[in-house]
């Protein structure tokens, strides 16, 4: 935040719309590896709609932390273009899949902080989203790979400003992502727990990944939350971890938080109905009712 | 969430980085709608400093929380004082103009 961005997100929006066109048109057009930047621009194509879907949404795009997901993608777009216009006889795949699933990360973000948004939206956006995060490119089409594709040794390699610092989604180093994205899948609801606990920052950082997936899918309920003591878990962990996942962690607990109001309004609406379609056998029904509601209001 | 140890955790938060401030007070504004968190989040050493300084900051959201939570706190007196010693008088102004004699006596007394 040392540099505030000044544009508005539909500006944000309208350029990346236009960033997102120019780097699929690179990578058709790019010389090396054309079979793997050709997979890569069809999934650069489908971010236009999702985009769109963003920029039309009002509600979604003044909320804070879209932008800053936006911003992400933006960087990522930044990334996969200097990608494609320095690609050499080295084969780029390991940074296209890098860069692939740094936007699908950034996107998470995005999905993650729209609460607000339409199912449908939430529905294209996390289609995406998996999409990008499960990619796989074919690389019987690519010349032998370099014995050594670190991503610190390559000439390809890309300087641009890395997104961890900006979001407590995405990865320290891109050559791990693979291994971090097979460990996230491996990892059961009993693992998340276990890694919450007691996990280094690493396995921590994972586990909280794979929560607010848990969370965000509805994979988890209230109930399971509460049994397994997960908010003081939470809290617990709070004041030791690393900046970013601080941030998921209180990221998480608003959402929590969130749900928890949501159940009391949804609770008291059914005490309602349920008290008005009997109203009429009881004298005091306004009475019973606001009652019903103070208890209701009382929970924690 | 709502106990002291989980509060003092997030009041924390507040003063670390912008994003994980914004995010922290964001969460404690709505707890607040809470009775036992306004009276516990006002104890905490150093809450309501760092909440004027996020109303008067540049990131709108947070100041925008920030202002929120103020106000459910300024419903307690000695939080009052505190926000006038930080620099935010608004309150303190309310409750000399609207407030009932006694509180309005006991802050011209402290003053």
């Amino acid at each position: 935040m040392e540099n505030p961005d000044s544009r508005s997100i539909s500006e944000i929006e309208s350029e990346q719309q236009a960033s997102t066109e120019e780097v699929v048109s690179l990578a058709k057009n790019s010389e090396f590896d054309r079979e793997i930047f050709t997979e890569f621009a069809v999934l650069l194509d489908k971010f236009t709609p999702v985009l769109v879907a963003i920029k039309d949404n009002e509600k979604l795009m003044d909320r804070p932390p879209v932008k800053k997901g936006v911003e992400s993608i933006e960087k990522e777009l930044t990334r996969a273009k200097k990608l494609i216009e320095g690609a050499c006889s080295r084969s780029p795949i390991k940074q296209i899949v890098v860069v692939t699933q740094e936007l699908g990360r950034s996107l998470g973000l995005v999905l993650f902080a729209s609460i607000d948004a339409s199912t449908e939206v939430k529905q294209d956006i996390a289609a995406l989203h998996r999409e990008l995060m499960n990619v796989k490119f074919d690389i019987s089409f690519t010349p032998s790979p370099s014995p050594s594709p670190s991503l610190g040794s390559s000439p390809c390699v890309i300087h641009g400003p890395r997104p961890s610092k900006e979001s407590g989604f995405v990865s320290e180093q891109g050559s791990f992502i693979n291994e971090i994205e097979e460990e996230k899948i491996s990892l059961s609801i009993d693992d998340v727990v276990l890694q919450l606990k007691y996990g280094n920052d690493e396995e921590f950082r994972l586990a909280l990944l794979v929560l607010s997936d848990f969370i965000r899918d509805k994979v988890i309920d209230k109930e399971w939350i509460h049994e397994e003591d997960i908010i003081p878990i939470l809290f617990n962990r709070l004041g030791s971890s690393k900046p970013h996942n601080r941030l998921t962690i209180i990221q998480i607990l608003r959402i929590l938080a969130l749900d928890t109001d949501e159940n009391k309004v949804n609770h008291m609406r059914n005490v309602l109905t349920f008290l008005h379609n009997f109203g009429c056998k009881f004298k005091n029904f306004h009475f019973v009712a606001f009652s019903h509601c103070l208890v209701v209001c009382r929970r924690k | 969430m709502t106990d002291v140890v989980c509060l003092s955790g997030l009041v924390k938060s507040l003063a670390r980085d912008a994003d994980e401030g914004r995010e922290a007070v964001g969460l404690l504004s709505e707890l607040s709608d809470i009775s036992a968190v306004r009276r516990r989040i006002g104890r905490i050493q150093g809450c309501i400093v760092m909440l004027v300084t996020m109303l008067n900051g540049d990131d709108p959201t947070a100041s925008h929380d920030a202002a929120k939570l103020l106000i459910a706190l300024s419903s307690n007196t000695q939080n009052v004082l505190h926000m006038a010693e930080a620099g935010y008088f608004k309150p303190l102004v309310h409750c000399l103009k609207e407030g009932n004699i006694k509180a309005s006596f006991r802050l011209m007394h402290v003053l």
